[in-house]
């Protein structure tokens, strides 16, 4: 292959320069340089490789994992007292009195703690009373038992003093405290609610006046600066007041007026901007993050990857109010799910001590004799009874006690968790979403410039070729 | 003539530096690319720690509850061979029934199962690396070099030509 020799290439140097400057118009003028461009591509490939996503999906099937494994350990453990105390119940106690006696104690006792009254003997039951509140099925369960063991004078209140070491129900699990809990969650859902509404309305209006005073000519910078200010005043008052439901409402209106940032990045939107929701997403995003500039005539757009960057930002905000929300949500299930466990709790105990009411007392067990005499009687209903009390005071355990146990245990410290994975979640994305378009202006920058095949092919048509081959 | 050289020269230097836009934006993405790998990177050791406490705590559970059923199960062995079978029986058909999910709604049974936590950090560790010799302003050795180069690609294209037209004129 010939190369020109070195006298002709200081010339080609000059031509290709000038040719090169006239070419960028001295504005942006750089060559392309080939290790540039592999550096930039280089580093868009191994920014697409980082996988975030397989951390925190593992993690997210690790904590489902979690909540089995617990739950079942859980389940083990009561389990294994719920058969010891059945054990005892149908083997009896050596030396002891009937154990009737013992189980109308342990009735009693477990009846007492939870729903501060025992409804053994006269009156009514308050299994009767908890089936009539579960017809209600229009009201909340709360509402439906208040309003039921208030009209029939059997309000339960917490615990009297009850010394029963073996109750398996954590303390202040009552039946009363779940009500409460229960109720209170829904109020306080619904006043944030309405709080949160309220804000959305004065955050739309403020920026449909944004729009609106852009459109007729009276908009200032200051507008979009006070709107700014005004979004992250609700942000924070949703993060101090802990109301997720401002950081969702008023994301929802950011997030209706992304569809205008979205259209404004359409190239073929770009040069005409005319509406005014449009220019005021730019003015927004100008206030925000200074790029873009809504006054100006025509609007100056902010660059593509610009707006990237504020799309990021805009979505894990959006993101990270639902998923404090997402947590709200899921620790007011819990509350109810709580109310569910102690009502089951106290539906089956009373149901026990009313089958143990039905049992014929004589003959009377012989000193130390079990349930399990009375289960193998030759009388049925004496033998329909004494199962039956079993079974209502077993299932008091299996789906009362136990389960309320989990909630406590299991659920409520892994809600923290789950709530701390998703917001990981969430500013990893933001993280590689403010990423990305920086590194695609580098691949841009790289890939740009001026190509030396461009420069060679201009030299042939202005017929300066010869500087290089005419010496050849 | 000479001056028309320097200002040549000087042009084409000043077009082989990187632009400062370009060289903040690198820097800043090698800034944050190095911040994101440090942080991911303790994140995923934090998670396999806090898994190790989460496996001791769960199995001192299933010990305990191991020590209950063992006498449990002791006590039920010994009435099966006492042939006490009402208690035996009784006690099962009371306890098989498993508890209820207390929060059916909340997880799927059918996720898949977690594997050991773990994050390749090496594309990050890339980037940041690429990225801050990006950032590093260019020496005048290398943008002659660039600029070298850049004229020689030029030459070499208008050789070919050349030569291409000098086959076609001879043909």
């Amino acid at each position: 292959m010939e190369t020109a020799p070195l006298g002709a290439f200081p010339r080609l140097l000059m031509v290709t320069i000038l040719v090169a400057v006239n070419l960028a118009g001295c504005g942006s003028l750089y060559l392309r340089d080939d290790s540039v461009k592999q550096a930039t591509a280089n580093a868009k490939a191994e920014l697409d490789k980082v996988n975030l996503v397989a951390v925190f999906d593992d993690e997210a099937a690790y904590l489902d994992r979690l909540q089995q494994d617990e739950n079942a350990a859980v389940a083990e453990s009561l389990g294994a007292q719920r058969d010891r105390v059945l054990l005892t119940m149908l083997q009896g106690r050596p030396g002891n009195p009937d154990t009737r006696v013992f189980m109308a104690a342990r009735i009693d006792g477990y009846l007492q703690a939870v729903a501060g009254k025992s409804d053994r003997g006269p009156g009514a039951k308050l299994w009767r009373l908890i089936d009539k509140a579960r017809g209600q099925t229009r009201k909340p369960l709360a509402d439906a038992l208040a309003e039921v063991l208030k009209s029939d004078g059997s309000q339960v209140q917490g615990p009297k003093g009850v010394d029963n070491p073996e109750l398996p129900s954590p303390s202040g699990n009552t039946l009363a405290q779940a009500i409460a809990d229960s109720q209170a969650a829904v109020v306080q859902r619904e006043k944030k609610q309405a709080e949160a509404k309220a804000a959305q309305e004065t955050f739309q209006k403020q920026l449909k006046a944004a729009a609106d005073d852009l459109a007729a000519g009276t908009a200032r910078q200051e507008t979009f600066t006070g709107l700014l200010a005004k979004f992250n005043e609700l942000l924070k008052k949703a993060k101090d007041e802990s109301n997720p439901y401002i950081g969702e409402f008023v994301s929802a209106s950011l997030i209706e007026e992304l569809d205008g940032l979205i259209a404004v990045t359409d190239p073929k939107g770009i040069d005409e901007p005319a509406d005014s929701k449009a220019r005021a997403v730019i003015g927004f995003v100008h206030a925000a993050f200074g790029v873009g500039d809504a006054f100006s005539d025509p609007p100056r757009v902010p660059h593509p990857n610009a707006l990237a960057v504020v799309k990021a930002w805009l979505t894990y905000r959006a993101n990270l109010t639902s998923a404090d929300l997402a947590q709200a949500q899921a620790k007011e299930e819990v509350v109810h799910a709580k109310l569910a466990a102690v009502t089951e709790q106290v539906y089956y105990l009373s149901r026990a001590g009313d089958q143990l009411a039905s049992i014929d007392t004589s003959p009377a067990l012989e000193k130390g004799a079990g349930f399990a005499r009375l289960v193998a009687s030759n009388n049925a209903a004496t033998r329909q009874a004494a199962t039956g009390t079993l079974h209502y005071f077993a299932s008091a355990w299996t789906k009362g006690f136990i389960p309320a146990q989990q909630l406590n245990e299991v659920a409520v410290p892994l809600i923290e968790r789950r709530a701390s994975l998703q917001q990981s979640r969430l500013a990893g994305e933001a993280w590689l979403g403010e990423l990305k378009p920086a590194v695609a202006t580098l691949a841009a920058y790289g890939e740009g410039g001026i190509d030396p095949h461009l420069i060679a092919e201009l030299l042939q048509v202005l017929g300066i070729s010869a500087i290089a081959v005419g010496v050849n | 003539m000479k001056t028309c050289a320097l200002i040549a020269a000087a042009a084409l230097l000043s077009a082989c530096a990187t632009p400062q836009p370009i060289v903040d934006t690198a820097a800043l993405v090698s800034k944050m690319s190095s911040e994101m790998d440090r942080t991911v990177t303790s994140y995923a050791d934090s998670l396999a720690l806090v898994r190790k406490w989460d496996a001791v705590r769960v199995e001192g559970t299933r010990a305990n509850v191991q020590n209950q059923r063992r006498s449990l199960a002791d006590d039920l062995k010994i009435l099966k061979l006492a042939d006490d079978a009402v208690i035996v029986k009784t006690l099962t058909a009371l306890t098989e029934e498993p508890p209820p999910d207390p929060l059916k709604s909340t997880r799927s049974a059918a996720s898949k199962a977690a594997s050991k936590v773990s994050f390749d950090a090496a594309p990050l560790k890339n980037v940041a690396k690429v990225t801050a010799e990006i950032a590093q302003p260019r020496t005048a050795a290398e943008q002659l070099r660039s600029i070298v180069k850049f004229t020689k690609d030029v030459n070499d294209d208008l050789i070919k030509a050349a030569e291409t037209n000098k086959k076609k004129a001879g043909s």
